[in-house]
Formats: C-alpha cells, sequence, structure tokens
C-alpha cells in the first residue's frame, strides 16, 4: 500500500481547506460594498468611505460605482472624484457616471475630463452623458470634440437608450446601460 | 629703379609696422581665412613626423625620442617662456626677450635673435615662419605682432596695437592671435590682415585643436571655425584648460601642473571627453551638459609621490612628463600604465611634439565599473594635499551621480566618516563635500531644469491633442538632475491614467531612484489605489518600484521622520489587507524595516497579532519574493 502518496493527497486536501478558508471572500466583498453603498444610514456611507480611502479591488469598485449610479449620492462625490482618474476606463467611466448624475460642479468637472479622457470609449460616454447634463462649459469641450473625432457624434440608434460598452474586449464584465430621463 | 621702388614698397610698411586697431569693426570669414590655409597646412603636415618630448630643464632642453627612448640632442640654455615647434623647428625663448631656433631633426641651432619690445607673450611655428606676440616698447603701443623667417630669424613684417596681443596660433599660411575682444587672422608670410571677428570676452591665446582653430582663456574657449561663435567653456575650476597671460608669459611655472585637456569636437558640438591634470594625478571624466564633469572614466595617481608637468592626451596613449623627467605612457582608455621611461634631471615643463593626435573620440573606460569606484574612494583617503583639486573634482562627479551609492561617499566625506584625521587638506575636502551635500544632488544646471520642468508639466489631452514626448526619456533625465521641483511632475504622471505601462515604469523609477520624501503621498496613492487590482500591479515594474520607494522612505533618516511615518502607515496598511495581491503582499512583508521598538507596557502585551499576516521567518532561508519587473 503506497502510504506516502495517500499522506500527501490528504495533506494537500487539508492544506487547501485551510487555505481556501483563510482566503479573502470577494463575493462577500462585493455584496457587503453594495449593501453598505445602497444604506441610507450615515455609518454605513463613513465605513464606506473609509474602506474606499483603503483601496479596493476592481469589482468592488464596480459594484461601489453602480450603486453609485443609480443612487446618487452628494457624500461620495470625492471618493468619486479619485476614481475618475483610475487606470482601468471602465472604472473611470463608471466612476464619470456616477459623478454626471450628482450635477453641478462635481458632473461639470467629471464630463469635461471624460470628454478629454484618453480612451475612445470614455470619451463616447461622456458624450452621450451631455445628453443629461448640459453646461456651457462643456459645450465648448464638445464642440472641440465634435471637431477632432466627428465619428462620436454620428446616431447610433433612433432608440433613446444609450448604450455604452466599457468592459474589455475579452472580457465578460457588465454592459453599461445609461437611460435617458423622460 | 623698378627694384629699388618694389623694395621700399615691401620693406617700408614692414619696418614702420603698420598699426592693428582695437577698435576696428569685425570684417572677413575666418572660416574661409582658416580652410584657404588648409592647402598649406597639408604641405607642412607632409613633413615626417618625428615623435619627440622636449624636455624644459633648469639648465637646458633635452630633446628624447619616446618609441626609441633615445637621448636626440641637448642644448644648454636658459628656457624663459613657453616653447613652440613645427615639424622641422623647435624655436625656444631664453633670457634677453630673445629666440633660438633648433632644427629638430639634428638639434642644430639655426639663429638665435633678439625680439623688439619688452616681453614675449607667445610664440607659435608655421613653416617658413615663426609669428612672436611681444609686449609694448617705450610707452604709446602696447603690443606688437612680429613675423620672422624660421630659416634666418630676420624680421619679416610687424603689427602694433594699442590694445594687447595674446599668444599667437599659426597654421599654414594664417596666423591667429586674440586682441581684446576680438580674434584677428594675419598672413603669415606678410602679416596683411585677413580677417577679425567679435568675441563675447576676452581672450589670452589661440590655438589648434586637430585644424579647428580655438580661441580661449582659462576655462572657455570658442571655435573660430563655427558658423555661430558661441563660447563653450569647462565649469570645475580646478584647473585651466588655456593658460593665462596677461602681458607676459610666465614662463613654465606651478601652472603646468593643474591643466585640462578638452577634446573639442570638429563640428562645434559641445565637448564630452576631457582629461584634468592635477600635479600628482590624471582624472579622466565625461562631460555633460555646460562642461559639468558628470562622470569619472578612470583615474590615474603617480605612485612615487612626483608630479607631473605636462601632458598629451592621444587616441591609443597618454603620455605624461614627470617632474623628474620620467616620461609615462597610460592607455587612453582606461588609465593603466603601459611604458615608462625613467627620468634623470629635474624639468620644468615638455613639450609633447608628433604624438598620437586627439582630434577623434577617444574610447574610455565605463565609468560605473567597479574599479572605477574603488579608485575613486582610494583617492579620497589619500592625505596628500596636492591631490585636492583631483578630490574635489571626483566628489562633484560622485554628487552628480544618480546612484545612490556613488552618492554615499560624498555624504561620507561630509560626515566625516571618511578622512576623519584633522589636517588643512582633510578639513578642506570635508568642507566641500558639506557644501556639495547641501545643495541639490545630479548633473543639470538651472537652464537644463527649467527646460525639462516645461516637458515634464505636459500632461496627456486628448481635446488639446498634447502628450509629454518620450516620456520614459523625461523621467530618466530627471532622475540626473537630483532636483526636487521635478518630483510633483512625475507624481502627476504617475496617477495619470493616459500614462503607457513602460512609461509608468519609468517614472515610479525615476521616484524611487530620486527617493525625495515629497513624492510619498503620490506614491503612496498609487500603492494603495492599485494594490488589490492585479491588473495593474502586473502591468509593469511600476508596482514594485513604487513599493521600493517607500520602504526606502520608511527606513529613512530621523530628519525625514513625517514621510518615513506615512510610508510606514501606508505599507502596513497595504499589507494588512486581505485582498492586497499575494505576491505583493510577500515583497513587501520581507523587507518592511522593523517598527522602532517602544517600551513594553501591559496593554499592548495583550493585543495580539493580526492573524491574517503570518511573520517572516527568519531563519536566514526565507524565500524573498521579488516582484517582475516587467508584466506577468
Amino acid at each position: 500500500m503506497p502510504v506516502r502518496p495517500i499522506c500527501a493527497l490528504a495533506t494537500c486536501l487539508l492544506v487547501g481547506e485551510a487555505r481556501a478558508a483563510a482566503a479573502p471572500q470577494l463575493d462577500e466583498l462585493v455584496v457587503e460594498v453594495r449593501e453598505l453603498a445602497s444604506s441610507d444610514n450615515l455609518e454605513d456611507a463613513g465605513r464606506l468611505l473609509e474602506m474606499l480611502e483603503r483601496g479596493l479591488p476592481p469589482p468592488a469598485l464596480v459594484a461601489f460605482l453602480t450603486v453609485a449610479r443609480n443612487v446618487p449620492r452628494v457624500v461620495y462625490g470625492n471618493a468619486l472624484r479619485k476614481l475618475v482618474d483610475y487606470r482601468r476606463r471602465e472604472i473611470r467611466g463608471r466612476a464619470i457616471a456616477a459623478l454626471a448624475m450628482l450635477g453641478g460642479s462635481l458632473a461639470r468637472e467629471a464630463v469635461l475630463r471624460g470628454l478629454d479622457d484618453p480612451n475612445e470609449r470614455v470619451r463616447r460616454l461622456s458624450v452621450e452623458l451631455t445628453r443629461i447634463y448640459s453646461d456651457p462649459a462643456v459645450e465648448d469641450a464638445l464642440m472641440a470634440l465634435r471637431e477632432r473625432e466627428p465619428e462620436l457624434f454620428e446616431p447610433e440608434d433612433e432608440d433613446i437608450v444609450v448604450e455604452v460598452d466599457l468592459s474589455e474586449e475579452d472580457s465578460d464584465e457588465e454592459v453599461m446601460v445609461l437611460e435617458e430621463p423622460v | 629703379m623698378t627694384r629699388w621702388l618694389v623694395a621700399m614698397t615691401v620693406l617700408l610698411p614692414a619696418c614702420a609696422g603698420r598699426l592693428s586697431r582695437t577698435d576696428a569693426e569685425a570684417h572677413g570669414n575666418v572660416s574661409a581665412v582658416l580652410a584657404s590655409s588648409k592647402p598649406a597646412l597639408e604641405r607642412e603636415t607632409r613633413a615626417k613626423p618625428h615623435p619627440t618630448v622636449v624636455l624644459v630643464e633648469r639648465s637646458g632642453v633635452r630633446a628624447i625620442d619616446p618609441n626609441t627612448r633615445r637621448e636626440l640632442w641637448f642644448h644648454p640654455l636658459r628656457v624663459l617662456g613657453h616653447p613652440a615647434a613645427s615639424r622641422r623647428t623647435l624655436v625656444v625663448p631664453i633670457r634677453g626677450n630673445r629666440v633660438v631656433a633648433i632644427d629638430r631633426a639634428t638639434g642644430f641651432v639655426r639663429w638665435s635673435v633678439r625680439l623688439p619690445g619688452e616681453a614675449l607673450t607667445g610664440l607659435t611655428v608655421a613653416e617658413p615662419f615663426v609669428v612672436a606676440a611681444v609686449t609694448g616698447d617705450h610707452g604709446k603701443r602696447r603690443s606688437r605682432l612680429v613675423g620672422l623667417s624660421a630659416h634666418d630669424g630676420a624680421v619679416r613684417w610687424m603689427r602694433k596695437s594699442p590694445g594687447r596681443f595674446g599668444v599667437p596660433a599659426a597654421q599654414g599660411r594664417a596666423v591667429f592671435v586674440p586682441l581684446d575682444r576680438q580674434v584677428l587672422a594675419f598672413r603669415t608670410a606678410t602679416g596683411r590682415e585677413l580677417a577679425r571677428v567679435d568675441v563675447a570676452r576676452p581672450l589670452q591665446a589661440a590655438s589648434f585643436s586637430g585644424s579647428n582653430a580655438i580661441g580661449g582663456a582659462d576655462n572657455e574657449w570658442v571655435d573660430l571655425g563655427a558658423a555661430r561663435i558661441t563660447p563653450s567653456r569647462i565649469e570645475d575650476p580646478y584647473a585651466e584648460a588655456f593658460r593665462t597671460v596677461d602681458g607676459i608669459d610666465p614662463g613654465l611655472d606651478d601652472g603646468e601642473r593643474l591643466r585640462w585637456w578638452v577634446r573639442i569636437p570638429r563640428d562645434a558640438s559641445p565637448p564630452r571627453e576631457a582629461v584634468l591634470l592635477s600635479r600628482r594625478a590624471i582624472v579622466a571624466v565625461r562631460l555633460g551638459e555646460g562642461g559639468r564633469a558628470i562622470r569619472t572614466h578612470w583615474l590615474y595617481v603617480s605612485k612615487d609621490k612626483r608630479e607631473f608637468v605636462a601632458m598629451h592626451v592621444g587616441r591609443r596613449h597618454v603620455t605624461l612628463v614627470r617632474e623628474d623627467g620620467a616620461i609615462l605612457r597610460l592607455a587612453t582608455e582606461d588609465g593603466q600604465e603601459v611604458d615608462a621611461i625613467k627620468g634623470g634631471e629635474p624639468v620644468r615643463g615638455a613639450l609633447l611634439l608628433d604624438l598620437q593626435p586627439d582630434d577623434k573620440p577617444v574610447r574610455l573606460a565605463r565609468p560605473d565599473e567597479e574599479w572605477v569606484v574603488e579608485d575613486v574612494r582610494t583617492l579620497l583617503s589619500d592625505g596628500d594635499p596636492r591631490l585636492l583639486p583631483a578630490q574635489q573634482l571626483v566628489s562633484d562627479v560622485l554628487w552628480r551621480d544618480d546612484q545612490p551609492e556613488h552618492r554615499e561617499i560624498v555624504m561620507a566625506l561630509a560626515s566625516g566618516d571618511l578622512r576623519r584625521e584633522s589636517t588643512t587638506a582633510a578639513e578642506t575636502l570635508r568642507s566641500h563635500a558639506v557644501d556639495l551635500v547641501a545643495r541639490p544632488w545630479g548633473e543639470s544646471t538651472g537652464d537644463s531644469v527649467d527646460a525639462l520642468l516645461a516637458d515634464l508639466s505636459v500632461r496627456t489631452s486628448f481635446l488639446r491633442g498634447e502628450q509629454p514626448h518620450a516620456l520614459s526619456s523625461l523621467a530618466r533625465r530627471a532622475v540626473k538632475t537630483g532636483d526636487r521641483a521635478v518630483v510633483p511632475h512625475l507624481v502627476a504622471h504617475l496617477l495619470h491614467p493616459a500614462t503607457s505601462a513602460p512609461d509608468l515604469a519609468e517614472v515610479a523609477r525615476a521616484l524611487r531612484d530620486l527617493g525625495h520624501p515629497d513624492a510619498v503621498e503620490g506614491v503612496g496613492t498609487f500603492v494603495v489605489r492599485y494594490h488589490a487590482d492585479p491588473e495593474v500591479v502586473y502591468e509593469s515594474g511600476a508596482m514594485g518600484h513604487a513599493v521600493d520607494y517607500l520602504l526606502a522612505v520608511a527606513g529613512g533618516p530621523p530628519e525625514a521622520a513625517l514621510a518615513a511615518a506615512s510610508a510606514r502607515g501606508t505599507l502596513d496598511r497595504v499589507l494588512m489587507d486581505p485582498f492586497t495581491d499575494p505576491q505583493l503582499r510577500d515583497y513587501i512583508r520581507v523587507r518592511l524595516p522593523e517598527p522602532p521598538v517602544e517600551p513594553a507596557s501591559a496593554e499592548s502585551s495583550d493585543v495580539p497579532a493580526p492573524s491574517t499576516l503570518a511573520e517572516p521567518e527568519d531563519d536566514g532561508s526565507r524565500h524573498v519574493p521579488a516582484l517582475p519587473s516587467s508584466g506577468l
């Protein structure tokens, strides 16, 4: 009876279990972030802001940004501004969209940044966001962009649903769907 | 009758000596004069070269063939100025404002004449003429330029000036001589003024580097053949590149033992290679922008405490004459001694003739070789006060280096860890090091930093169509400046989403190499923002460099305690975050310095250590993970 391989296998299983138990649960974090972001409680907002300050993995950031876009809250304004500089375009785009929903100077700044973004998809999203948020300063940037990149302004669809895919080419992350308010 | 008229026409102006005004306007074209003098120069240089070292001893002149080691001839002459030579003739100034011409090949004295005027300023020879600048005679005229025949010493022409002629340099059919803020070109045969060019500051000597005519004073020079006459200079003031002649040739004095050699490029580009003769030491350096030495290629120190009095830098060999008459040859590439001829009588100076030319770039040893740094350390440890100029130069170069371990040598000098003795020389060197350490390190000048800052301030903007040009290169240049003003720009590029992955790695590397505490907040933001994002952690080496920067700042000196605490706090937070990329966490864990030990208290002993982080095993065999320099 080969005792050694069996022992090794058992050890592997045990170690694997232990590792799995000790490994951080990303799904749980995503759920927690989503819940905190949806909560009206200021304590929850404070806790989420602290988590954002310490840095979160991208799926948790996406969860936060999705809720922040759907349920705009000014308390997250500064945290969202910082994410406008994130290296991943899907994070930047979502942060810009969430800020645009807040309106005011934060929205203006975000949309202006989005129109000047190095990534074409983020710029396209920002063009679509100007339908929601309009401002004279944004109009100037929009005109400048129209001169440089007229294809972004070609009508894509008569449908009023604005659909901008910010995800990576080869990833299956969610597609951002922004509906124009009635 | 006709013959008489011709003779009068030629001789009268020559004897009277035409006037060279100092306030005349520039005219003619010096480049064209240089070009037209080349055919005659080629005829001259067709004469077979005889490599010769002319040793000027206390009471004689001795010619040695350095290849055969044979003495060619000796004349008991008391030399009172700088000799000059062509391929055929050696002219030697002696007492009584006299000049003796010696046939180089045979040692035969051709002639000896007394020059007009009171004292010699300088001599030059371009066969078949000798041109001498001499100082004034009886008041009105301050100086003269005299053309003599190299065959018999007869005066062929003379120019007088109310200004002061500098040391002339002749080549082919033209002789160039500084006169206050101008350089004048004369026909060597007739003394006719061919051209005159304005220069920014009064020059004292003309010379030739290859076929380039150079006008210089102290450490500054202009290339007279260049389309635009702009001065070049050596910034480091430890010796002169051109001898200072204030009217009277001081002769072969102490200044011969402190001299810069610079290879002046033919295309008027800034010089890159220079060699400092500094008494017992020879230091070969690379020059950066603004003529500042930025790398030490090699150095050589005389082993027997004797000083060098003359140097010639050729393509393959540096030839040195020691004060005991010994002739040494070093390899130009690495400064290794390849040949030595024993000396005899003490010498005051020497003329090195027809050795290898120095008009092409020379290949020099890599300045970051370990043996070069070791030689520099040995030089700095030497207590001989005569080495001080060389020691100050190499410490300047070390402080301009972007490698921290090289700059640490200067810091050791400043703190007294190196050269603890309390001699005047050691204290002077220490004070020099203290001055250096008080200044920003790096090799750039103020102007170049301004230009770099302007380039670095460009941010990517799609709407304005702007993006920084060659950001990686800018980041590398930023490191070389060592200037803290570049830090905010580098941080901005580090955090800018448009910075490409390769540029990001260079920017982070630059911040790490600069090591300035000002960047702690920006680099901390980068690490905190992306520590749980594997895509960014592994897209380039940026995260590794950023963490290295924080680790270095966290273990920094007490005067940067705030930055150290901030860096430490960032690293601790990243370490404790369960979502930190595992490899990144391991990388930080084994490198993070131990926090300062605080007095144990009952409360603190009850607090358990965070369970998520295992302490690194300290058994000497622990695995030290490394982050990849490029993306995984």
